[in-house]
């Protein structure tokens, strides 16, 4: 019943495909703003957890506090939070913009790597995926057990030197399987950039149903949608999964 | 060499540590034993300022370990510790987990580290298992990795916690064996352990430590020719009957059908 | 530093109590410090570092500021200028080498910074509460005016989507999880499947695809916008139904393994040992990881403003775009909305219920 309406579904489809030079930028700011997201998520994350485990009791309580609240509101409240921010504070915003030109088969495509509404996304994405990431972290160190840090300490190892040498490595090996349940699914919540006018790959579906020049069914494009990111993701996860049987120690 | 001088230490309310004092002399052996409860983890953890005492002071070759200036770090690295539970660092291989202390405290160069790790684990006799993981070596060789972890540092004296309680009984004997080779050696040791056979071999002194004091201090043969107190004298027995002293256990049990 | 004083408009007042309340703390932050790491704890030593601190760096700092202008650049040679005029004087009169100094002087510039931070908030805060009590009472009043705006206006939707969401999600979940648990190989395989498919694709882009992409789905629905609200809870169900159903999986698969031995033995069926032992303690080993769920439902209602239905961001957003000053203020007494309704329950419900559980002897695989 539903599909009455489209008697040619793979045509459809091959419509869509033709939009490849709006979507192949939407998805390459997509992995931009993952990849910018991911890594500042991880460092911030690591240090978050360290901080919670071994920081004393004040800065323990600082990274817990940030650590709940990130955690506790919606992704859309923070994004929109930053984002307006600057407008609240009564501080101008200059149009101002990072771009990347590249033509591939005929077709000119501009990718505006930062402005304002970018950078605001990827620290968004940034803040939130460190404080899931530090939940992780601290998961892994706790794992680790803390007759190593004495150890270490009973040689004669500084606290940080231990932290450092000795639980940190163990840390990291130990946290590949949860670490990589974030990282293959924080491509999913670049989506909701789209919002502020980020063009990533979401927005350029919107771009194309909303275009009257077009007639493009929307479902089909946002199936076309979803199917990229399923692919990503399962790529990605398998990646991971690789990369976890290369790196193992025998005992970790 | 090392004195402790009135320790005492408690957790939460509860009081571990009554006023312990007691000097080891180089080249000693101390053993220390009682039952379990009776604080002999904490004193060790006290000794090496892993978990500073509350009141007392210890002092290791002259030097004060409870002034704030004193370079705790330093300190311990002239303290090894060797623990029941092992706590090798699961991410190093055994050779590794030698030499990483005199590479990161001592500062010694990789190659010359490596050289004193194989020379230490030739002592506790595991070069074979240089480039194992803890994780492919049994208990035993675990804790022999272990105590040339503590070795290698080439500490004042070395502590011992408990370092057989976690071992099966068939890999117990070779851990003692090398424990008594580096007594023999000449190096200065404190153990806490249950292995009676092992202070009757080279323990200087033991030291019976009961609800968090002294209860009775002497040599071997003082202890088990004419302990003072019932309570040692008690403990003795039960730790008698554990290690297949039968006569004892059928005593008791022809006792209990006799009441 | 300086110049964020001269820019505070509440006058001459803070101008002059910061830096003496910098100056105080700054000083006995000092001397704690100094008497943690063992080293001269006489108050008189700090007084004199914290003198000649102030003294040589005011006159740099407004240098740097007249000759340069006051940006990024100079607040930084400041700063520098700053950390080495204090190292130096530690260095004299605390008797203490270069590393020591440095450190020492690092961490005292970080938390005089942070000081100066939460002091000039703090003294702004009360001088505007003297000075302007209006201004002050008004913010009360606007902020207390947004969240009864979200509250009474959105709350009912948010937890309709949470509430029909979470519990398609729990039935669908469930049955999802006995199917891989104790299924035929085919039942493995959609099972396996769907959860896949549902936890790949970003909920928004769900949302949409039931809300706009397939918009006579509800057919039997009058009014379109409930079409709408039943997409995005059939969305969220469906979502959901992906997590819970591994959540109970790995619930399931930790009761004690000993648990349907006894059961079998006993004389029960599999559905009845299913039903009376397995499944009760199942569904308790599941608590936390439910918890975190609903946590996660009810932000994710927070998607659907998108679509057009009016739920609590939706509030905060008309919010926002009707007082655009009040923007941050507006998102953040959402956020805080949300975290109030998020946070009890994943304490509550969450970690110590693991360890509760432990001790009673459930679980532990």
């Amino acid at each position: 019943m539903i599909f009455q309406a489209r008697p040619n579904p793979i045509e459809e489809f091959l419509v869509v495909l033709g939009f490849w030079d709006h979507l192949l930028p939407g998805f390459l700011i997509m992995l931009w703003l993952y990849g910018l997201a991911l890594v500042m998520g991880f460092f911030l994350g690591l240090i978050l957890a360290i901080l919670r485990q071994y920081g004393g009791r004040i800065f323990s309580r600082v990274a817990t506090v940030y650590i709940e609240i990130v955690r506790g509101t919606p992704l859309v409240a923070q994004l929109l939070l930053l984002f307006y921010l600057p407008t609240s504070l009564n501080i101008p915003i200059t149009a101002w913009k990072l771009e990347v030109s590249l033509t591939l088969l005929d077709k000119d495509m501009t990718i505006t790597l930062l402005n304002q509404a970018t950078l605001t996304g990827i620290i968004t994405l940034g803040l939130n995926s460190a404080a899931y990431q530090a939940e992780y972290f601290r998961g892994a160190i706790l794992s680790v057990g803390d007759g190593q840090i004495i150890a270490a300490q009973s040689l004669g190892m500084s606290r940080f030197s231990g932290i450092y040498h000795i639980v940190l490595p163990q840390t990291l090996r130990r946290v590949i399987p949860s670490w990589s349940n974030e990282a293959a699914y924080l491509p999913k919540y670049t989506v909701v950039v789209y919002f502020i006018g980020v063009k990533e790959l979401f927005r350029e579906a919107y771009y194309i149903i909303t275009n009257p020049y077009i007639s493009a069914n929307p479902l089909t494009v946002y199936i076309v949608i979803a199917i990229i990111f399923l692919i990503m993701i399962s790529l990605i996860t398998k990646g991971l999964d690789i990369l976890h049987k290369r790196t193992g120690i025998p005992g970790l | 060499m090392l004195e402790l001088i009135n320790v005492w230490k408690s957790y939460e309310d509860l009081q571990v540590l009554k006023g312990i004092s007691f000097k080891v002399l180089e080249r000693e052996v101390k053993v220390i034993f009682g039952p379990s409860g009776s604080g002999k983890s904490t004193l060790l953890r006290c000794i090496n300022m892993l978990n500073p005492p509350d009141k007392g002071e210890i002092f290791l070759r002259g030097i004060n370990l409870n002034k704030p200036e004193t370079n705790l770090n330093a300190i311990r690295s002239r303290i090894g510790m060797v623990f029941q539970h092992f706590n090798l660092f699961a991410h190093l291989k055994a050779i590794d987990n030698v030499s990483i202390g005199l590479r990161r405290v001592k500062g010694l160069s990789k190659e010359e580290a490596r050289i004193k790790a194989l020379e230490t684990l030739n002592r506790v006799k595991m070069t074979k298992w240089a480039d194992h993981y803890p994780a492919q070596l049994s208990g035993g060789q675990q804790q022999r990795v272990g105590i040339a972890r503590a070795l290698a540092m080439e500490p004042d004296v070395i502590l011992f916690d408990e370092p057989t309680s976690a071992l099966d009984p068939e890999l117990i004997g070779d851990v003692l064996q090398v424990m008594l080779d580096i007594a023999k050696s000449g190096t200065t040791m404190i153990v806490v352990t249950h292995e009676l056979g092992f202070a009757r071999a080279v323990a200087s002194e033991m030291i019976f430590l009961g609800e968090g004091t002294i209860l009775e201090r002497g040599t071997p043969q003082h202890f088990f020719t004419s302990p003072k107190s019932e309570r040692v004298k008690k403990f003795l027995e039960q730790l008698d009957i554990l290690y297949g002293g039968h006569e004892k256990l059928l005593e008791l049990s022809n006792g209990e059908e006799n009441k | 530093m300086i110049t964020m004083l001269f820019q505070l408009d509440i006058g001459v007042v803070s101008t002059i109590t910061i830096p003496i309340i910098v100056f105080i703390t700054g000083m006995y932050t000092m001397r704690w410090y100094a008497k943690k790491k063992g080293w001269d704890d006489s108050i008189k030593t700090a007084f004199i570092v914290n003198i000649i601190l102030f003294v040589l760096n005011i006159p740099i700092n407004l240098l740097f500021y007249f000759l340069f202008g006051d940006n990024l650049v100079t607040d930084l040679i400041s700063l520098i200028i700053n950390i080495i005029i204090g190292m130096m004087a530690v260095m004299i009169l605390y008797k203490k080498k270069f590393r020591d100094s440095f450190q020492f002087v690092f961490v005292i510039q970080l938390i005089l910074f942070l000081i100066t931070l939460v002091s000039s908030f703090v003294i702004g805060f009360i001088l505007s509460l003297i000075l302007f009590p209006d201004l002050t009472f008004n913010t009360i009043i606007i902020i207390w005016d947004i969240f009864s705006l979200i509250i009474i206006n959105g709350l009912t939707t948010t937890l309709l989507l949470t509430v029909l969401g979470l519990l398609g999600g729990f039935v669908l979940g469930l049955s999802l999880a006995l199917m891989r648990v104790y299924g035929g190989k085919e039942l493995m395989w959609f099972s396996s499947g769907f959860e896949k498919l549902f936890r790949g694709i970003p909920i928004l882009v769900l949302i949409f695809i039931f809300a706009f992409g397939m918009p006579e789905l509800f057919w039997f629905i009058p009014h379109p916008l409930n079409r709408i609200l039943a997409s995005v809870i059939l969305a969220l169900a469906l979502r959901s139904a992906a997590y819970q159903s591994q959540i109970f999986r790995g619930a399931i698969l930790s009761v004690n393994l000993g648990q349907m031995e006894a059961a079998r033995a006993l004389g029960m069926s599999r559905i009845r040992a299913l039903r009376h032992i397995i499944l009760p303690q199942a569904l308790r080993l599941a608590v936390p990881g439910w918890s975190n769920e609903y946590a996660v439902v009810i932000k994710d209602t927070s998607f659907a403003f998108e679509v057009g239905i009016i739920e609590m961001t939706k509030w905060a957003y008309r919010y926002g775009t009707n007082y655009p000053e009040l923007w941050a203020l507006s998102m953040s007494v959402l956020a805080i909305t949300y975290f109030l309704f998020t946070f009890p329950v994943t304490k509550l419900f969450g970690e110590k219920q693991t360890k509760k559980l432990k001790a009673l002897g459930i679980g532990g695989g």
